[in-house]
């Protein structure tokens, strides 16, 4: 389980990924710089962050990048849900990369929850 | 909550709120309070609610909490007006196992265990981010999400004869390639033939006991015989799968009107493009699984013949069975006295069919199908047969394994890997695994008495014991 608080939702998007970072204990030896642009569009927020976060799962597991920064551009609710567009900065994996193998985050209880004046989230990542 | 007692370890869930239909336990009495304080009732309750569902939302004796589904959940829907759910699924689609038998006695072969395991280790990819001995082009990934194991036994891993003892002989047919992500065929380009992590292992077994000689006569087993278990399943790519069509499904469950008590209960209806599309998508994943256990299973053979000196005839190499526990499939069963199509999901739940269906195996349509129940690595396993009553309880289903007894963190503080691989040793197991880490996070302690579900299962009329083995060397990912 990963817990992550923030005033507001960028920062707590930012934090999350940070939090779903540790959970893959990565030991990757350093290859070119690299940065992903990101466009995501959910149903709702919950939904959104839940896919924000499974992107993250895909682009470390298949060794796209290894994450050293996230950067949330834009985040907000539209007529079709809610949508997001951020930047992940990091580098390439050289070989020998190693890490803890994680299937998803879960969406079975994701949820964001307002809690004196904080925003707060807790995910599962199926290892 | 209030349990009913239907008795034969039946224990009923009475219709309240927005259920459909009742839930339905199996479980020893002694069982109910853990199924309850880990929320397992709640989860049947939540899936009860879900369109066209049938008779009842069912929970194995080995059930225990999972994302939307219990694991251990068994759910069937109607074809016309039921649903598909990846949740019901799982994200390791088609995860199975596979029971290899030789014609070894174990304590013959004992000296030679670690030199087969040290062979199997090296052969066979385990752990996290390794890759196998093969890069399939974008043809070739095609090829194995249409063709699963057929594919590889035409390439030589494996034989063609064995493609019987694989269910659907080895190949889903309403697998869809064009329903599969670039995403997931890339993730599962590099990984076919390797192992995984998490609570997939290889273990040589020795067959302890036998408790049904026709079936296991039928099956090839035979006391103090050496066989081999493989737990795997369609590893990235399967997983992959379920995230991109889980994403799908929570729109879908919007635009068709259906409201999820739980998100990780996303579905579509079965005759949406939506349901249509996850459908094809899953079977090839499932036809991966099945290609990813072929490739496993050829390179332990080829192991055990470089080991005993002997050729896989003289070796007595063969499949006992091979099955998933984590799948949606499209069968007939009789409901109001009229055969019916239905999508029965089984979420960490293994299909069991009785003797006389056609769905068996010629070689074994006497005795029923075997159901291969791993218990964890410090305590043994079954392979049971399935019984005609489970087509009327269950919709011919059965449990998947021990279960888990608690979490991974929780195994990690009470348990250490290296120390933990000493005390297997000391009990005549041998241990290779990639990570001690992983190792502990599968600690026997983590896990329920697998005797005891597997007798609930006997006791409930769902399968009936044949054999019994017991663990004497282990590869864990």
């Amino acid at each position: 389980m990963v817990s992550a608080g923030a005033a507001r939702h960028k920062a707590l998007f930012r934090r999350a990924a940070s939090g779903l970072l540790k959970v893959f204990r990565l030991r990757a030896p350093k290859g070119r710089d690299k940065k992903i642009r990101l466009r995501l569009q959910m149903p709702d927020l919950d939904a959104l962050l839940g896919a924000w976060l499974n992107e993250v799962v895909y682009l470390v597991s298949s060794g796209k990048i290894v994450p050293q920064k996230f950067v949330i551009e834009e985040i907000g609710l539209n007529k079709n849900g809610a949508r997001l567009c951020a930047s992940i900065t990091g580098f390439k994996p050289g070989r020998g990369l190693k890490m803890r193998e994680i299937k998803a985050v879960a969406l079975h209880g994701l949820q964001i929850k307002k809690r004196g004046g904080r925003l707060q989230v807790s995910f599962i990542t199926d290892i | 909550m209030k349990f009913q007692d239907m008795g034969g370890c039946r224990w009923e869930l009475p219709r309240e709120g927005e259920m459909r239909v009742p839930g339905l336990l199996f479980a020893d009495k002694s069982m109910l309070p853990k199924m309850e304080s880990e929320k397992v009732a709640e989860q049947v309750r939540n899936v009860a609610c879900l369109p066209g569902i049938a008779r009842f939302s069912y929970a194995m004796p080995d059930a225990h909490w999972g994302y939307g589904f219990p694991i251990g959940g068994v759910a069937a829907f109607r074809q016309e007006d039921g649903i598909i759910s990846p949740g019901g699924v799982g994200y390791d689609i088609a995860c199975g196992v596979r029971l290899i038998r030789t014609a070894l006695e174990y304590a013959a072969f004992k000296e030679k265990i670690p030199a087969l395991l040290n062979i199997i280790y090296s052969a066979v990819p385990a752990g996290v981010g390794e890759s196998g001995p093969l890069r399939l082009d974008k043809k070739s990934i095609r090829a194995v999400f249409e063709h699963g194991a057929r594919w590889a036994a035409g390439r030589g891993f494996g034989s063609s004869s064995e493609l019987d003892f694989i269910e659907d002989a080895g190949c889903c047919r309403e697998a869809d390639p064009d329903c599969v992500s670039e995403r997931a065929a890339e993730r599962g380009r590099t990984q076919l033939g390797t192992l995984g992590s998490g609570n997939h292992f290889i273990e040589l077994q020795e067959t302890e006991e036998i408790y049904d000689e026709a079936a296991a006569s039928a099956y090839g087993l035979f006391k103090g015989q050496l066989v081999v278990l493989i737990h795997t399943g369609s590893r990235g790519c399967g997983y992959q799968i379920c995230e991109d069509y889980l994403r799908l499904m929570l729109s879908a469950s919007q635009k068709y009107g259906i409201r999820l008590p739980d998100r990780q209960l996303a579905c579509a209806p079965l005759a949406s493009e939506e349901g249509r599309r996850y459908a094809g998508a899953m079977f090839a994943a499932a036809n991966y699984a099945k290609a990813n256990r072929q490739c496993i299973a050829a390179a332990i053979e080829k192991a055990v013949c470089a080991v005993s000196g002997m050729g896989p005839a003289q070796a007595g190499l063969g499949t006992v069975y091979d099955i998933a526990h984590n799948m949606a499939k499209f069968e007939l069963h009789e409901l109001d006295g009229k055969k019916k199509r239905f999508c029965v999901h089984r979420k960490g739940a293994t299909r069991a069919f009785p003797p006389g269906h056609e769905e068996v195996p010629q070689r074994y349509r006497a005795v029923g199908q075997p159901v291969l129940v791993p218990g964890s690595m410090g305590s043994c396993s079954y392979v049971l047969a399935g019984m005609e009553q489970a087509m009327q309880l269950s919709f011919g289903s059965v449990c998947h394994g021990a279960g888990r007894l608690m979490s991974r963190s929780q195994a990690l503080k009470q348990v250490k890997g290296g120390q933990l691989r000493e005390e297997l040793a000391e009990y005549g197991v041998e241990v290779r695994a990639a990570s001690l880490r992983g190792l502990a996070e599968e600690a026997p302690c983590a896990y329920k008495d697998v005797s005891m579900v597997a007798g609930v299962c006997e006791s409930a009329g769902l399968a009936r014991k044949v054999a019994k083995m017991r663990p004497r060397g282990v590869i864990k990912g």
